[in-house]
Parts: structure tokens; sequence; C-alpha cells
């Protein structure tokens, strides 16, 4: 057997790492395919990238840290495959009049029963759906910050917009995505 | 006084940013007030708080556990091979 490059076993590695990050990979992306190829590109960044690991942290959070970075590449492919980033979305706000800027009482967030035990995978699946039906452009943005992975410079240079556009986004990517969850779920 | 849109990006900001001291404030009164606000803020916490989920947290809910395909890994572990 040929000796290992740095002392990785690629076997070992695997072995070790690649079910939690598969898991991990699951909880973030729409698909089983999807969680697949991002842990295939993790590992072979880190084996690449494997003179950079300092031990500082541990390989795993090491390796998790590369992966939330190809989470990020998977939306960031998608949108640029995309052409359509207008939001057709309506701000659940009135306009004008007296109540401008107040809720419109049919959109408004209902009680949710939030203690009821919430099953993971449903709600996960919900949340996919309504992510999806983000604008591309939108949904990396919004991924970028979730996952904190970005901060507000990092993704503003990346999609090229403003600060405040940058705000605009992810407040109407949570009225968005809260509102579609509302509706799905209840 | 805040409006509601005012206040919910102010959620949005502190949810994934950060707001300043006086904006907590101004935000805090909003949702005492408001029980439209008040729901959208502990619900925008609820969907972070799953979007940020990590197998970790999930293990002691027993939820199932995914494994990654033999065959996946096999192909992973031979492309890494390779590229020893």
């Amino acid at each position: 057997m040929a000796t290992p490059k740095h002392g990785i076993d690629p076997e070992q590695w695997v072995q070790n790492y690649a079910d939690y990050l598969y898991n991990y990979a699951h909880l973030k992306l729409p698909s089983k395919e999807a969680a697949e190829d991002v842990v295939q590109e993790t590992f072979l960044s880190a084996f690449k990238g494997i003179k950079n690991f300092k031990g500082d942290s541990s390989e795993k959070t090491w390796l998790v840290s590369i992966l939330k970075r190809r989470i990020v590449d998977y939306y960031r492919k998608e949108a640029r495959r995309h052409e359509q980033n207008i939001s057709s979305y309506q701000l659940p706000f009135y306009d004008s009049g007296d109540n401008a800027n107040h809720w419109i009482e049919q959109r408004a967030p209902k009680n949710w029963d939030i203690d009821r035990q919430i099953s993971y995978d449903e709600f996960h699946k919900v949340l996919q759906y309504c992510l999806s039906l983000l604008p591309p452009k939108h949904r990396v943005v919004f991924i970028m910050k979730v996952l904190d992975e970005c901060s507000s410079d990092e993704v503003c240079a990346e999609v090229q917009i403003s600060a405040a556009n940058l705000w605009t986004i992810m407040h109407r990517a949570r009225l968005q995505v809260r509102e579609c969850v509302e509706k799905k779920w209840l | 006084m805040l409006d509601c849109k005012s206040a919910t990006l102010l959620i949005t900001k502190k949810l994934d940013g950060s707001i300043s001291f006086w904006e907590r404030i101004r935000l805090k009164t909003h949702l005492w007030n408001c029980k439209f606000c008040y729901n959208f803020n502990i619900q925008s916490e609820k969907i972070d708080a799953v979007l940020k989920v990590t197998p970790d947290d999930l293990t002691h809910k027993c939820r199932h556990q995914h494994h990654l395909d033999a065959k996946k890994k096999q192909e992973i572990i031979d492309k890494l091979t390779e590229n020893q």
C-alpha cells in the first residue's frame, strides 16, 4: 500500500467522518444526491488542502468548516444557472393609508403551538420547500448568512450587493419563508 | 413608535447581524405591544434554530441517522487514493 500523504489514511478518514458529514449536509441541502456530492467534494478539498490544517481545531471541526463552504458553493452554482432573480413576493404589510407598514391581518403571524414536539424531518422538508420558493440569488444570500460562514461584507462582495440591499433581501426572505412555513405546516 | 415593517427588519438584523442597544429597547417595547410581531420573533428564532441544527443536536432525539451509501464511500476512498 502506498504511504499515505501527510499521514492521512483515506479509508480511515471516510470511515470516521463520512456519515457525520453526510448527516450534516443532508440537513442543509434539498436532496440526498446533493448531500452525497457535497460530502465527496469536501473530502477532496480537505485532502488537497491538508497543509492548511494547523491542528488548532479537531479534524472533524475542520472538515465541517470545509463542508459548510461546499454547501454554500452548491447554492451559488444554482444561482448562477438561473436568470430569474426577481422576487414576486409582496410584503405582508399595508403600503399606504392609516395602517401603512402594519400587518395585513390575514397574513400576520398566527399562534404556532411551538411547544408541541416537532419532527425535525417534517419541519426540514417544509423548510426546504419554502427555501426553494426564494429567487436563487436571494437563497444564496440567505444560506450564506444563516450558515454563519460569511460576514455581511463577504456576502455583499460575493453577490455584488450593497449592505442596504443585503438587509432588504434578508428581510424579505425571512418574511417569505415564515409565511410559507405557516401555510404549509399549520 | 416603531411600525411593524421596521420591527420585522430589526428582528432580521438581530438574528443575522446585530442591533444597537437602543434598537433593542425600541424593539422590545414594540414586541410587548404587538402580538403579531411577537409571534414573528419567536417563529423566526424557531426557523433559525432548525436551519442551524447539526447532527449533534439531534442524536439524543433518536432521530434516524442517515448513512452514506457504502458504494459512495468507496468511491470517495478511491478518489482520495488516486490523488495521493
